[in-house]
Protein backbone atom coordinates (compact mmCIF):
# COMPACT_ATOMS: atom_id res chain seq x y z
CA UNK A 1 0.00 0.00 0.00
CA UNK A 2 1.25 3.25 -0.88
CA UNK A 3 0.69 5.69 1.90
CA UNK A 4 0.41 9.85 0.33
CA UNK A 5 3.40 12.02 1.27
CA UNK A 6 2.63 14.15 4.22
CA UNK A 7 2.89 17.58 4.11
CA UNK A 8 5.49 19.36 5.48
CA UNK A 9 4.32 21.65 8.20
CA UNK A 10 4.83 25.06 8.05
CA UNK A 11 7.28 27.29 10.31
CA UNK A 12 5.48 28.72 13.18
CA UNK A 13 6.58 30.69 16.23
CA UNK A 14 5.23 28.34 19.61
CA UNK A 15 3.14 31.02 20.87
CA UNK A 16 1.34 28.96 23.41
CA UNK A 17 4.46 28.31 25.20
CA UNK A 18 5.89 31.77 25.05
CA UNK A 19 2.67 32.94 26.76
CA UNK A 20 2.91 29.70 29.24
CA UNK A 21 5.66 30.58 30.47
CA UNK A 22 5.44 34.52 30.50
CA UNK A 23 2.39 33.62 33.01
CA UNK A 24 4.11 31.61 35.07
CA UNK A 25 6.84 34.23 35.49
CA UNK A 26 4.72 36.81 36.49
CA UNK A 27 3.04 34.54 38.89
CA UNK A 28 6.43 33.92 40.12
CA UNK A 29 7.39 37.42 40.92
CA UNK A 30 4.16 38.27 41.94
CA UNK A 31 4.39 35.58 44.69
CA UNK A 32 8.42 36.43 45.10
CA UNK A 33 8.30 40.10 45.32
CA UNK A 34 8.45 41.69 48.90
CA UNK A 35 6.62 45.31 49.30
CA UNK A 36 7.74 47.47 51.56
CA UNK A 37 4.80 48.55 54.38
CA UNK A 38 3.84 52.37 54.34
CA UNK A 39 5.74 53.06 51.42
CA UNK A 40 4.24 56.55 50.65
CA UNK A 41 4.47 58.40 54.32
CA UNK A 42 8.22 58.18 54.70
CA UNK A 43 10.84 60.83 53.30
CA UNK A 44 13.57 58.36 53.54
CA UNK A 45 16.93 59.02 52.69
CA UNK A 46 19.24 59.01 49.75
CA UNK A 47 21.96 56.68 49.47
CA UNK A 48 24.48 54.59 47.04
CA UNK A 49 24.99 51.20 46.79
CA UNK A 50 22.06 49.59 48.23
CA UNK A 51 21.03 46.20 49.10
CA UNK A 52 17.55 44.74 48.80
CA UNK A 53 16.45 43.67 52.64
CA UNK A 54 15.71 39.78 52.89
CA UNK A 55 12.22 38.78 52.74
CA UNK A 56 9.72 38.53 55.19
CA UNK A 57 12.41 41.85 57.61
CA UNK A 58 10.35 42.68 60.88
CA UNK A 59 9.91 47.11 60.03
CA UNK A 60 10.17 49.81 61.97
CA UNK A 61 8.95 53.05 61.27
CA UNK A 62 9.53 56.27 62.64
CA UNK A 63 7.84 59.20 61.08
CA UNK A 64 9.14 62.92 61.65
CA UNK A 65 5.93 65.57 62.10
CA UNK A 66 6.42 69.25 63.02
CA UNK A 67 3.99 71.48 63.90
CA UNK A 68 3.84 74.94 65.51
CA UNK A 69 1.87 73.93 68.11
CA UNK A 70 3.05 70.52 69.42
CA UNK A 71 6.76 71.11 67.70
CA UNK A 72 8.54 67.93 66.68
CA UNK A 73 6.50 64.74 67.23
CA UNK A 74 7.70 61.51 66.16
CA UNK A 75 5.56 58.68 65.30
CA UNK A 76 6.43 54.81 66.19
CA UNK A 77 4.55 52.13 63.98
CA UNK A 78 6.15 48.54 63.75
CA UNK A 79 5.40 45.90 61.29
CA UNK A 80 6.40 41.73 61.79
CA UNK A 81 6.58 39.59 59.40
CA UNK A 82 2.75 39.43 58.35
CA UNK A 83 2.77 42.78 57.20
CA UNK A 84 -0.13 44.16 59.52
CA UNK A 85 1.65 47.69 61.42
CA UNK A 86 0.57 48.26 64.83
CA UNK A 87 1.74 51.76 66.61
CA UNK A 88 4.11 52.03 69.28
CA UNK A 89 4.32 53.46 72.40
CA UNK A 90 7.54 54.83 72.13
CA UNK A 91 10.75 53.45 71.76
CA UNK A 92 10.79 51.66 75.08
CA UNK A 93 8.10 49.12 73.47
CA UNK A 94 10.66 48.60 70.46
CA UNK A 95 12.41 46.18 72.62
CA UNK A 96 9.87 44.32 73.41
CA UNK A 97 8.91 43.97 70.06
CA UNK A 98 12.28 43.01 68.43
CA UNK A 99 13.35 40.83 71.59
CA UNK A 100 10.05 38.54 70.84
CA UNK A 101 10.73 38.43 66.91
CA UNK A 102 14.14 37.68 67.84
CA UNK A 103 13.65 34.92 70.63
CA UNK A 104 12.17 32.61 67.42
CA UNK A 105 14.47 33.82 64.67
CA UNK A 106 17.61 35.53 65.75
CA UNK A 107 18.91 36.18 62.08
CA UNK A 108 15.84 37.94 61.42
CA UNK A 109 16.83 41.08 59.55
CA UNK A 110 14.98 44.42 60.89
CA UNK A 111 14.36 47.47 57.78
CA UNK A 112 14.45 50.84 59.41
CA UNK A 113 12.19 53.08 57.42
CA UNK A 114 13.38 56.27 59.10
CA UNK A 115 12.45 59.94 57.90
CA UNK A 116 15.90 61.80 56.53
CA UNK A 117 15.50 64.63 59.11
CA UNK A 118 15.17 63.09 61.78
CA UNK A 119 18.39 63.46 63.94
CA UNK A 120 20.54 61.06 64.30
CA UNK A 121 20.94 60.89 68.25
CA UNK A 122 17.17 59.17 67.57
CA UNK A 123 18.51 56.79 65.36
CA UNK A 124 21.35 55.89 67.55
CA UNK A 125 19.06 54.74 70.11
CA UNK A 126 17.07 52.80 68.00
CA UNK A 127 20.52 50.92 67.50
CA UNK A 128 21.30 50.68 70.54
CA UNK A 129 18.04 49.04 71.60
CA UNK A 130 17.88 46.66 68.61
CA UNK A 131 21.11 45.13 69.64
CA UNK A 132 20.11 45.06 73.32
CA UNK A 133 17.57 42.95 71.99
CA UNK A 134 19.75 40.77 70.78
CA UNK A 135 19.36 41.52 66.87
CA UNK A 136 22.10 40.67 64.33
CA UNK A 137 20.78 42.32 60.95
CA UNK A 138 19.68 45.91 60.26
CA UNK A 139 19.06 47.57 56.82
CA UNK A 140 18.72 51.18 56.77
CA UNK A 141 15.69 52.11 54.40
CA UNK A 142 16.97 54.54 51.57
CA UNK A 143 16.17 55.43 48.31
CA UNK A 144 18.76 54.97 45.44
CA UNK A 145 20.94 58.13 45.03
CA UNK A 146 20.31 59.34 40.70
CA UNK A 147 23.21 61.25 40.99
CA UNK A 148 25.43 58.30 41.90
CA UNK A 149 26.49 59.27 45.44
CA UNK A 150 30.36 59.18 44.24
CA UNK B 1 -19.38 25.37 -12.23
CA UNK B 2 -20.11 23.86 -9.31
CA UNK B 3 -18.60 24.89 -5.89
CA UNK B 4 -18.06 22.91 -2.79
CA UNK B 5 -18.70 23.73 0.61
CA UNK B 6 -16.58 25.91 2.38
CA UNK B 7 -15.60 24.54 5.31
CA UNK B 8 -15.82 26.84 8.48
CA UNK B 9 -12.71 28.32 10.47
CA UNK B 10 -12.09 26.25 13.43
CA UNK B 11 -12.89 27.99 16.79
CA UNK B 12 -9.26 29.06 18.40
CA UNK B 13 -7.98 30.67 21.42
CA UNK B 14 -6.55 34.34 20.14
CA UNK B 15 -2.87 33.71 21.33
CA UNK B 16 -1.19 36.00 20.23
CA UNK B 17 -2.94 38.93 22.02
CA UNK B 18 -2.67 36.71 24.93
CA UNK B 19 0.86 36.50 24.43
CA UNK B 20 1.13 39.94 24.38
CA UNK B 21 -0.94 40.82 27.12
CA UNK B 22 1.42 38.27 28.99
CA UNK B 23 4.57 40.03 28.29
CA UNK B 24 3.05 43.50 29.62
CA UNK B 25 1.91 42.08 32.45
CA UNK B 26 5.49 40.71 33.33
CA UNK B 27 6.64 43.45 32.52
CA UNK B 28 4.57 45.60 34.96
CA UNK B 29 5.33 43.35 37.86
CA UNK B 30 9.42 42.89 36.88
CA UNK B 31 9.38 47.01 37.04
CA UNK B 32 7.26 47.49 39.97
CA UNK B 33 9.17 44.87 42.06
CA UNK B 34 12.07 46.64 41.13
CA UNK B 35 10.94 49.88 42.58
CA UNK B 36 8.64 48.12 45.69
CA UNK B 37 11.30 46.15 47.40
CA UNK B 38 12.69 47.64 50.29
CA UNK B 39 16.45 48.16 50.03
CA UNK B 40 19.56 50.00 51.68
CA UNK B 41 22.84 49.90 53.35
CA UNK B 42 22.63 46.64 55.60
CA UNK B 43 24.52 46.15 59.01
CA UNK B 44 25.42 43.42 60.60
CA UNK B 45 26.27 44.01 64.49
CA UNK B 46 29.68 42.27 65.14
CA UNK B 47 30.45 40.38 68.54
CA UNK B 48 33.77 40.47 70.15
CA UNK B 49 33.24 36.37 70.69
CA UNK B 50 32.41 36.09 66.36
CA UNK B 51 34.23 38.61 64.81
CA UNK B 52 37.21 39.83 66.99
CA UNK B 53 37.84 42.83 68.74
CA UNK B 54 38.37 45.81 66.36
CA UNK B 55 41.33 47.77 67.05
CA UNK B 56 40.62 51.53 67.28
CA UNK B 57 44.46 52.61 66.83
CA UNK B 58 44.73 51.14 63.20
CA UNK B 59 41.22 52.35 62.18
CA UNK B 60 40.49 55.14 60.39
CA UNK B 61 38.46 57.66 62.38
CA UNK B 62 35.58 59.12 60.20
CA UNK B 63 33.43 62.33 62.16
CA UNK B 64 30.50 63.17 60.67
CA UNK B 65 29.57 66.64 62.04
CA UNK B 66 26.79 67.59 59.59
CA UNK B 67 26.63 67.72 55.72
CA UNK B 68 28.55 70.16 55.14
CA UNK B 69 31.62 69.41 58.01
CA UNK B 70 33.19 65.42 57.73
CA UNK B 71 36.10 65.02 58.86
CA UNK B 72 38.62 61.71 58.39
CA UNK B 73 41.70 61.68 60.49
CA UNK B 74 40.89 64.61 61.33
CA UNK B 75 41.21 66.56 57.95
CA UNK B 76 37.94 68.46 56.36
CA UNK B 77 36.82 66.10 53.25
CA UNK B 78 33.38 66.61 51.70
CA UNK B 79 30.71 64.31 52.24
CA UNK B 80 30.76 63.30 48.76
CA UNK B 81 34.20 62.95 48.53
CA UNK B 82 33.99 60.78 51.80
CA UNK B 83 34.60 57.17 50.16
CA UNK B 84 37.58 58.18 47.86
CA UNK B 85 39.26 59.55 51.07
CA UNK B 86 38.49 56.64 53.59
CA UNK B 87 39.62 53.87 50.59
CA UNK B 88 43.01 56.08 50.29
CA UNK B 89 43.49 55.63 53.89
CA UNK B 90 42.30 52.24 53.65
CA UNK B 91 45.14 51.30 51.32
CA UNK B 92 47.26 48.78 52.46
CA UNK B 93 46.54 48.33 55.57
CA UNK B 94 45.69 44.72 56.70
CA UNK B 95 42.78 44.79 59.10
CA UNK B 96 40.68 47.63 57.52
CA UNK B 97 38.42 48.84 60.16
CA UNK B 98 36.83 52.90 60.07
CA UNK B 99 35.66 54.27 63.52
CA UNK B 100 32.45 56.36 62.53
CA UNK B 101 31.45 59.30 64.34
CA UNK B 102 28.08 60.98 63.75
CA UNK B 103 27.14 63.49 65.50
CA UNK B 104 23.91 63.47 67.23
CA UNK B 105 22.49 66.79 65.62
CA UNK B 106 23.28 65.33 62.29
CA UNK B 107 20.54 64.06 60.20
CA UNK B 108 19.54 60.07 59.55
CA UNK B 109 19.97 61.04 56.08
CA UNK B 110 23.57 62.48 56.21
CA UNK B 111 24.92 59.08 58.88
CA UNK B 112 23.11 56.97 55.89
CA UNK B 113 24.74 58.68 52.96
CA UNK B 114 28.24 58.25 55.06
CA UNK B 115 27.65 55.01 56.35
CA UNK B 116 26.78 53.79 52.61
CA UNK B 117 29.73 55.46 51.49
CA UNK B 118 32.12 53.57 53.38
CA UNK B 119 30.10 50.15 53.75
CA UNK B 120 30.13 50.42 49.27
CA UNK B 121 33.79 50.33 49.43
CA UNK B 122 35.81 46.61 48.59
CA UNK B 123 36.30 44.94 51.50
CA UNK B 124 34.58 46.36 53.14
CA UNK B 125 35.70 47.37 56.22
CA UNK B 126 34.37 47.04 59.32
CA UNK B 127 32.62 49.72 60.94
CA UNK B 128 32.31 50.65 64.15
CA UNK B 129 29.59 53.58 65.48
CA UNK B 130 31.15 55.60 68.09
CA UNK B 131 28.68 57.81 70.66
CA UNK B 132 30.02 59.54 73.41
CA UNK B 133 26.96 58.90 75.65
CA UNK B 134 27.21 54.82 74.82
CA UNK B 135 30.48 54.10 73.90
CA UNK B 136 30.77 51.76 70.67
CA UNK B 137 28.37 49.43 68.98
CA UNK B 138 28.16 48.42 64.98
Amino acid sequence: MRLPKPRPLAPAVPVAAWADVTVLLAVFFLLSTSFAPDREAIALPRAPGLNEAAPGAACLIVRRRVSAAAGEELQWRFSDRNGAIRDLPGPEALYFAASRIVDSDSERTFLLRIDASVRYAVVDDILETLRKAGVRNVVFGARPDDSGGE
Amino acid sequence: MRLGPTRPPRPQIPVFPLGSLSLLVLAAVVIAGMYAAPRGPGLRFASVDRDGRLRDVDAVRVEVLSEQETLVDGGPVPLADLAAAVSGRLAGRTDAAVILVVSPEATYETMVAAYAAIAGLPGPPRIAFLTPRQGMHG
